[in-house]
């Protein structure tokens, strides 16, 4: 769903959203939408953000905005010594904290110099060829300027243990799917999704075969889509930034009630705008889910950072799923199944 | 900085090509091509030189940060990645044109669905869970970096229609495959695919390696296959690959 951030996001350009979209719109459920992972430590290039791995930080990278003209270390004075260390999570929130301070001057910066040599030969040396080709940047002598992007999505389609959706023969794996993460994703953890999860769900649908040839499977066809001319392509395109705007005002890393329920609202409105294409009516619905999703969840846990709500609250210890009912989405609260053992794998 | 961009255009479903260029200026100093592609493409309307209307170029993107090969394209006649490719780097006019070894699909998108039938044909993976031995592991993780772009096959003197040989883009990942199956059924059988594939055909001349967007060793890594190869055939293998084989180009 990174495409639904076009310029704040470190993923793949080839991802629009249309894909989750279109599953979206036809009834699937999808998981804590919400819950989306900013990466502290990204740089604007054209398009898209550029990721400086979390590796930088753990070899020795230092974090610091200017306040009152001088570099303050702020995640060392703020979060203890080893405060660099600290989770995405936390060092998002204490980034946007700093920058919004009077006596700081965003942009922070992310500062590489006291990184020792062997560290840079042995195991930074991508980091330091992309800095150079990609930011024309020595990372070695000059801090590089960061900014928090949209990095990964812990919510997406809700699958059961054995990689099912809530429709027949729909499988999600990886990314899109919402199964492993909860609030939070650590690194690495994405290649559980995607390796596990992956082999999970080819063996389900290898096993539910016999089932599917026998059925039929409950999705539209999608019939002939009218070719775009440079004129429809226009005013999607014009719809479409407007979509983004919306997301990158309100679901930002920190959020807020009444800019959710001013985007809701908007939404609604775009939505039942008429001559809207297909892709880009079920993709205003998606994101409609995505901040309704952040609306209801009435606390700050994890990726979800409320400025109104700020304390994690014990009644929302629950996964949002969120649907569309044909009329309308709908978000409600499902608890989290208790521990129980994986399917035969 | 100013620069004329020409694009050979094709429209998709069509034979025809044709030459389109536009005018680009940017304050900036390290524009890549791929930069320029999306800001010409987002012009509204996009206009040519000549100021007729103009439809947005297709060209393929995906990870910006040349980890994908999406982008390979020729730029001034050499396959190249047009996320990396600085403009700076090139005369006033700069030429855009899709890899001309593979079918256009549209503007500049070529399909190289081949480069993907190669690696089936060959059957490069694995039966089995496997890892390289300690000292094999750097050259399976340089191994696994080939980006699939297909530049490599691009400059090939050897490489035309993909039918029989296969080249660099399906050596890499081969010799990915040889680290891992030490002595095993699988690495013959990968091996014998890369002497009908690739030894056979290869003239030796690398310009492959002076292309390729992932800087990797490709020299290095034909040698490692040669030798395996050779090891393959000593210690009785399903054929003596060294000795008095038919087709070597020599
Ligand atoms: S050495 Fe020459 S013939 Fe062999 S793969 Fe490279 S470019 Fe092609
Ligand atoms: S070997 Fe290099 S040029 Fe060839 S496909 Fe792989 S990355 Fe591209
Ligand atoms: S877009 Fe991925 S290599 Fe250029």
């Amino acid at each position: 769903m990174s495409g639904l951030f076009p310029g704040h996001a470190t993923g793949t350009l080839k991802n629009d959203g249309s894909a989750a979209a279109a599953v979206f719109s036809q009834g699937v459920e999808f998981g804590n939408l919400e819950f989306i992972q900013y990466h502290p430590t990204t740089v604007p290039v054209s398009g898209k953000n550029l990721l400086i791995s979390e590796a930088a930080r753990s070899e020795g990278g230092r974090l610091y905005i200017e306040r009152n003209g001088v570099p303050w270390y702020f995640l060392e004075e703020l979060c203890g010594p080893e405060g660099n260390l600290v989770s995405r999570d936390l060092a998002v929130r204490k980034m946007y904290e700093v920058c919004s301070r009077p006596d700081c001057r965003p942009p922070v910066y992310l500062d590489m110099r006291e990184i020792p040599e062997v560290a840079w030969q042995k195991r930074l040396e991508g980091i330091k060829e992309e800095c150079g080709k990609f930011l024309n940047i020595n990372p070695e002598k000059t801090p590089v300027p960061i900014e928090p992007a949209v990095h990964y999505f812990m919510g997406g389609i809700l699958v059961d243990e054995r990689h099912r959706a809530n429709k027949n023969f729909l499988y999600a794996v990886g990314e899109c799917a919402c199964q492993y993460h909860g609030a939070n994703r650590l690194g690495g953890n994405s290649m559980l999704g995607a390796l596990y999860g992956g082999k999970v769900a080819a063996r389900t649908a290898v096993e539910e075969l016999e089932k599917y040839r026998a059925a039929a499977c409950g999705f539209q066809e999608k019939g002939n889509i009218p070719e775009k001319n440079f004129e429809t392509q226009r005013e999607d395109g014009a719809l479409r930034r407007r979509t983004e705007e919306i997301l990158s005002g309100c679901m930002g890393t920190v959020r807020e009630e009444t800019e959710l329920q001013k985007a809701v609202r908007e939404l609604e409105k775009m939505w039942k705008r008429e001559h809207l294409a297909p892709e880009e009516r079920n993709r205003i619905l998606l994101v409609s889910a995505m901040v309704m999703s952040a609306l209801e969840r009435r606390e700050s846990r994890g990726a979800h950072i409320r400025s109104d709500y700020p304390d994690a609250r014990p009644e929302f210890q629950k996964s949002t799923a969120a649907y569309f009912d044909g009329k309308q989405v709908r978000i409600r609260f499902r608890d989290i199944p208790a521990d129980k053992e994986a399917g035969n794998v | 900085m100013r620069k004329t961009i020409k694009i050979l255009r094709q429209r998709k479903g069509e034979k025809e090509s044709f030459w389109q260029t536009f005018l680009y200026e940017s304050e900036q100093e390290n524009v890549t091509a791929a930069q320029a592609l999306s800001e010409l493409n987002q012009r509204n309307p996009l206009l040519d030189r000549e100021g007729k209307a103009a439809a947005p170029v297709q060209w393929e993107c995906n990870c910006l940060q040349g980890k994908c090969g999406a982008c390979a394209m020729l730029i001034d006649g050499f396959p190249a990645l047009a996320c990396e490719e600085k403009l700076k780097d090139h005369k006033d006019t700069i030429e855009l044109m899709p890899l001309q070894k593979f079918p256009v699909i549209e503007d500049l998108v070529a399909d190289r669905r081949v480069l993907f039938e190669h690696l089936k044909e060959m059957k490069v993976w694995t039966e089995q869970k496997q890892t390289a031995a300690p000292e094999d592991q750097e050259k399976a993780f340089t191994a696994s970096r080939c980006l699939q772009c297909g530049c490599c096959l691009e400059i090939c003197t050897s490489y035309t229609d993909g039918r029989d040989f296969f080249g660099m883009a399906a050596l890499v990942p081969a010799a990915r495959i040889v680290t891992v199956g030490k002595s095993s059924a699988k690495k013959e059988q990968i091996l014998e695919e890369y002497r009908k594939h690739f030894y056979e055909c290869c003239d030796e001349f690398h310009a492959c390696e002076h292309v390729c967007p992932a800087k990797l060793p490709l020299t290095d890594l034909m040698s490692y296959m040669n030798m395996e190869m050779k090891k393959a055939g000593e210690t009785g293998g399903k054929k003596d690959v060294w000795g008095n084989q038919s087709g070597r180009k020599q």
